[in-house]
């Protein structure tokens, strides 16, 4: 019988934990360890922070299915990997602290025949002075108790408009190298959508702060679509949009500091700047989660299996070249640790081989470089192909071929919400089919498939984005034939 | 080089026809069912 622990319970954990019992059935033991007791559909947060849907409608509690599905589960902390065992036993081992009220503080060691870390980000507010709710001045859309707190921030925004008084509202990123910023830039607008509903926007000023060097980068270099027989970069595309709703930007920027009124950043083109807000939702930037490693006599190679960022090292090619240089080639294919064959890092836990938007410095040297975004459909597919050869290698031994989720092949669909109604609601639906481009494939169009990437703005996209949200709950909670929902 | 407040300022805003067609229920139910379709088959394609 073989144990696979997997790390995380979010979109690849989960993922890759329910395909593996699907497959192994009960012959094989699959074991999940993640510190929340409650699963939770991130990108509905961004409706949550705008006071449109109630933090219960984006979670539920996981130990139900586990139990259902016979998967075991243990509400805990990973701390370190001991990929070679120790002096007991061989096997590898993680060692874990428990989280849960009844067992708080308890650690265990728990062995594995295979491991998949997918243990996510850790938000690291910490990295700009003042960034974030606890601590910092900022609020955050980044957990379900974060979007509840932006609600009510921004409700008194609206309580103060009504009153006549004028409001700054500043949405964007925490730091030059944060990720993400299709989720700040969803919540920029439905701020906006949010302010017209309640007839307070001509007293609101809205601007969104960002790292990307033009709007609709996104971090991934951005996009080319096709627009009635016409070629529209998404930088056009977004700045019609911001046009249209009256959004101000700052772009090719970072914050360097935050007191209770004014965000100091830094740009690229225009040196240091500074902010008023009465109201700010900056997301934080991503590290790895700190998980240590040791080898079986105890010493530290934590440093043989991440990445100084805390990533995961999975099969890419991390060789130290310029920008310029770098290939959709040096992107990972099957995510499994080059030290270890049978642990593999997955979702945003791998540690990508380079930046996809080209890196800058401000004249003071402040890094403005945003992340490579692994978002929900690539993080989904990564957790299910990790499992797939788990059960592959399980069943025919070594010499199984493992499968593969190269994300300069893969698709992804983003469906930014720009207003959360059901009639006056709307979204940016974009597609973008390679995510990391591929420049030697699709020279012209910005290293993409113009035929799979397009954009679209309308109520089309919000009920699709609706419709996504009660899929992926569906599937997630593991109801009957949730494996016919693709990831 | 133009700012990015500037060409916020000066880009196309949508066509009075255009809008109407972003809002209206039966051409986006009829767009709801392109775009779910055409992600469906995405994602079935790299599954
Ligand atoms: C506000 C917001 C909106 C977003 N909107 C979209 C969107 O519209 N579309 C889209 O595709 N993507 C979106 N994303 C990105 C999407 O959420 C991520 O791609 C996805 O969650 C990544 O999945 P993951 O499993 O790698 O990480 P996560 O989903 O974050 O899961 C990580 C899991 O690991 C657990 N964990 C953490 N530390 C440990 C540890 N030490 N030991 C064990 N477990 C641990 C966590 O509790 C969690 O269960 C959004 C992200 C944010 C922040």
């Amino acid at each position: 019988m073989a144990r696979i622990v997997i790390l995380g319970a979010g979109v690849a954990g989960h993922t890759a934990a329910l395909h593996a019992k699907r497959k192994l059935g009960a012959d094989h033991e699959v074991v999940v360890v993640s510190p929340n007791s409650k699963w939770n559909w991130i990108p509905s947060n961004i409706w949550v922070g705008v006071g449109r849907m109630p933090a219960e409608k984006v979670v539920f509690p996981l130990a139900p299915i586990y139990r259902r599905k016979h998967i075991e589960f243990h509400q805990a902390l990973a701390t370190a990997i001991r990929p070679d065992g120790d002096a007991e036993d061989a096997r590898g081992a993680v060692d874990i602290r428990y989280t849960d009220p009844k067992r708080s503080g308890q650690t265990a060691r728990l062995r594995y025949d295979y491991l998949i870390n997918a243990t996510g980000p850790k938000l690291r507010f910490e990295a700009t002075p003042g960034l974030g709710p606890d601590g910092g001045h900022t609020a955050s859309v980044c957990t379900p108790g974060h979007a509840v707190d932006a609600a009510a921030q921004l409700d008194d925004v609206i309580a103060r408009l009504r009153a006549g008084q004028r409001q700054t509202v500043v949405v964007g990123i925490g730091h030059g190298t944060c990720t993400c910023e299709g989720a700040a830039f969803e919540y920029a607008l439905n701020v906006d959508h949010e302010l017209r509903e309640a007839g307070v926007r001509d007293r609101a000023e809205v601007v969104y702060l960002s790292n990307e060097p033009e709007l609709g980068d996104f971090g991934v270099g951005g996009m080319v679509f096709e627009e009635k027989g016409r070629r529209v970069t998404s930088s056009e595309w977004m700045e019609s949009l911001f046009h249209e709703r009256d959004v101000r930007a700052i772009t090719h920027a970072a914050p360097t500091e935050i007191t209770d009124r004014v965000i100091h950043y830094d740009s690229v083109a225009d040196g240091p700047g500074s902010i008023e807000y009465d109201f700010a939702m900056l997301l934080p930037p991503f590290g790895g989660v700190g998980l240590e490693a040791y080898d079986r006599d105890g010493n530290d190679i934590t440093s043989e299996l991440f990445a100084p960022s805390g990533f995961m090292l999975v099969d890419a090619d991390y060789g130290d070249k310029p920008f310029d240089e770098w290939r959709a080639a040096d992107w990972p294919r099957t995510y499994r640790s080059p030290r270890n064959p049978n642990i593999f890092g997955v979702g945003i836990a791998f540690a990508p081989p380079h930046a996809i938007t080209r890196p800058a410095r401000t004249a003071a040297g402040v890094v403005v470089a945003p992340a490579p975004p692994r978002t929900g459909m690539p993080s989904g597919m990564m957790g299910k192909i990790a499992a797939f050869t788990i059960v592959d290698l399980i069943r025919q031994g070594g010499d199984a071929r493992p499968h593969e989720a190269p994300m300069p092949e893969l698709a992804a669909a983003c469906i930014a919400s720009t207003g959360a109604h059901m009639l006056r609601g709307s979204a940016a639906t974009m597609t973008m089919s390679p995510v990391v481009p591929d420049y030697q494939r699709y020279p012209d169009t910005a290293g993409r498939d113009i035929a799979e990437t397009r954009g679209e703005i309308g109520l089309a996209g919000h009920w699709l984005k609706r419709m996504l949200h009660t899929a992926f709950i569906y599937k997630a909670k593991a109801l009957p034939f949730w494996y016919l929902i693709p990831e | 080089m133009s700012t990015i407040d500037e060409r916020i300022q000066a880009a196309p805003l949508p066509s009075e026809r255009e809008r109407r067609r972003r809002n209206n229920p039966i051409i986006q139910f009829v767009r709801f069912v392109a775009l779910s379709w055409g992600i469906f088959r995405l994602a079935h394609k790299h599954d």
